[in-house]
């Protein structure tokens, strides 16, 4: 009787072990306190609702023009807290890693995460492994504190985020040797003398674009054929849908597995 | 008919030891081995804050001349480091670092020109960041560890455990001083 017993247990040993193997990492990944952050899906992650779709558009060309002439991948989020979370750096970590489908090439891990906590008034660059070299620790920092908090102190958080996405992508190319022609960014301070109407002409402009086109989604031949893929990004803005990433031109293969190891900088204001 | 006996126990021990083999004992190998690859990945990121510390003493050594006792507790606890020699001893001596450094970091709030230093700053972020990829290299680590102890006390990998001598591994638990990091204000002050 026992020895048919054990025999049994022998047999069904690796199916059990199999089993508690698998339940026992279900047990431990739904043990984590904080929920995960949300998916990241597209260049731009505006959870906030604080970037305009004017400036969304010009990040998106952006990330889009430096993933096509460097192939490293730039994100952008914002978050209104990093709350319950610790602090804004692990959940960058774990934002990062995106539920599996972590910024960058698996393998490559060039992949860097630039998150908005706006409510918390805090900001942070998460770097990919392989792009340290050139996004150190410090250039992160002084990005952060530098060139986007002077933004963020105004409450222009979509200029903001651009002129430090800006700057990243820049420092990335340069560390590529990678010509990638960049718009500056006016800082802050008496860009109402300077600046103003170019910009309150390019958001009557967003706006008659989007009267244009949003309603033509999804699939609009405008979307994609006639206008370049910063353009194609208003519709998705508009829609406020960044799952269906209709409004994209052409999906944004951004997310592949790549990792990072909690190097970066961030800033507070 | 003695023959036959004989070449069934061999089978039967033959397929055990496959059966044995296939579900724990060759994972615990490849367990063994991946907690050992994440256990350097934590010993280069405390190689790299160890590295950071003499700038970081230089820097802040002419503005905070009183504060003699934190920087030699900073200095004892990076020979410490450097004379560890197992992970338990490492982590001991990390801890030690970290906690020294913590002070450091509460000292300098007392030095707004310090504090407003670029040089400063940059050597402030690359600190901040070190302590983040601890923290991360740290919590990838405890996960590998735990999922290797885990197996070894579960039936029936147990068996193939303690046959075979896989002994336990040490989970690396933050500092005290790490659970209530100190605030540091990266703002600029206030003109």
């Amino acid at each position: 009787m026992t020895l048919i017993h054990a025999g049994q247990l022998r047999r069904g040993a690796c199916a059990i072990t199999a089993m508690v193997w698998a339940v026992s990492i279900v047990a431990t990944s739904s043990a984590e306190a904080q929920p995960a952050p949300p998916a990241l899906t597209a260049p731009v992650n505006d959870f906030a609702g604080v970037i305009d779709a004017g400036t969304s558009a010009q990040l998106d060309d952006l990330v889009r023009r430096l993933q096509a002439a460097t192939g490293d991948v730039l994100v952008v989020a914002t978050v209104k807290t990093f709350q319950p979370w610790p602090d804004l750096k692990s959940y960058a970590v774990k934002m990062f890693a995106n539920g599996g489908r972590g910024i960058g090439a698996k393998g490559k891990d060039n992949g860097s995460l630039l998150v908005l906590a706006v409510d918390d008034r805090q900001v942070w660059i998460e770097v990919g492994y392989d792009l340290e070299g050139f996004v150190t620790d410090g250039f992160a920092g002084e990005t952060s504190r530098d060139t986007m908090v002077p933004f963020f102190r105004r409450g222009e958080y979509g200029r903001g985020v651009l002129a430090g996405a800006t700057r990243v992508a820049g420092r990335i190319a340069q560390g590529r040797n990678v010509e990638l022609p960049l718009t500056p960014v006016r800082p802050p301070s008496g860009e109402r003398n300077s600046g103003g109407i170019p910009f309150a002409f390019w958001i009557i402009l967003v706006i008659i674009l989007l009267n244009l086109f949003g309603r033509r989604r999804p699939g609009s031949p405008f979307g994609r054929g006639g206008w370049s893929s910063g353009v194609g990004s208003f519709g998705s803005g508009s829609g406020g849908g960044w799952g269906s990433g209709g409004g994209f031109g052409g999906g944004f293969g951004g997310f592949g597995g790549g990792r990072s190891g909690g190097g970066g900088g961030g800033g507070s204001w | 008919m003695k023959s036959v006996t004989r070449l069934l126990v061999v089978v039967g021990l033959v397929g055990a030891a496959v059966a044995a083999s296939g579900c724990s004992y060759n994972r615990f190998v490849s367990q063994e081995e991946g907690i050992k690859a994440q256990w350097s990945q934590v010993e280069n990121q405390l190689q790299r804050r160890n590295d950071l510390i003499p700038n970081l003493v230089e820097s802040t050594k002419g503005f905070a001349q009183q504060e003699r006792d934190v920087f030699q507790a900073i200095a004892d606890s990076r020979a410490k480091l450097a004379g560890a020699s197992t992970p338990d001893e490492k982590m001991v001596a990390a801890n030690a670092q970290s906690s020294a450094l913590a002070r450091l970091l509460v000292v300098v709030e007392n030095y707004p020109t310090l504090k407003s230093d670029a040089t400063f700053a940059r050597l402030m972020d690359e600190l901040a960041g070190t302590e983040n990829r601890i923290a991360v290299e740290r919590m990838r680590y405890n996960e590998t560890v735990q999922a290797y102890n885990t197996s070894r006390r579960q039936f029936p990998s147990n068996m193939t455990a303690g046959i075979f001598g896989f002994k336990e591994y040490q989970l690396f638990q933050a500092p005290e001083s790490a659970k209530q990091a100190p605030k540091v204000d990266f703002a600029r002050p206030k003109p």
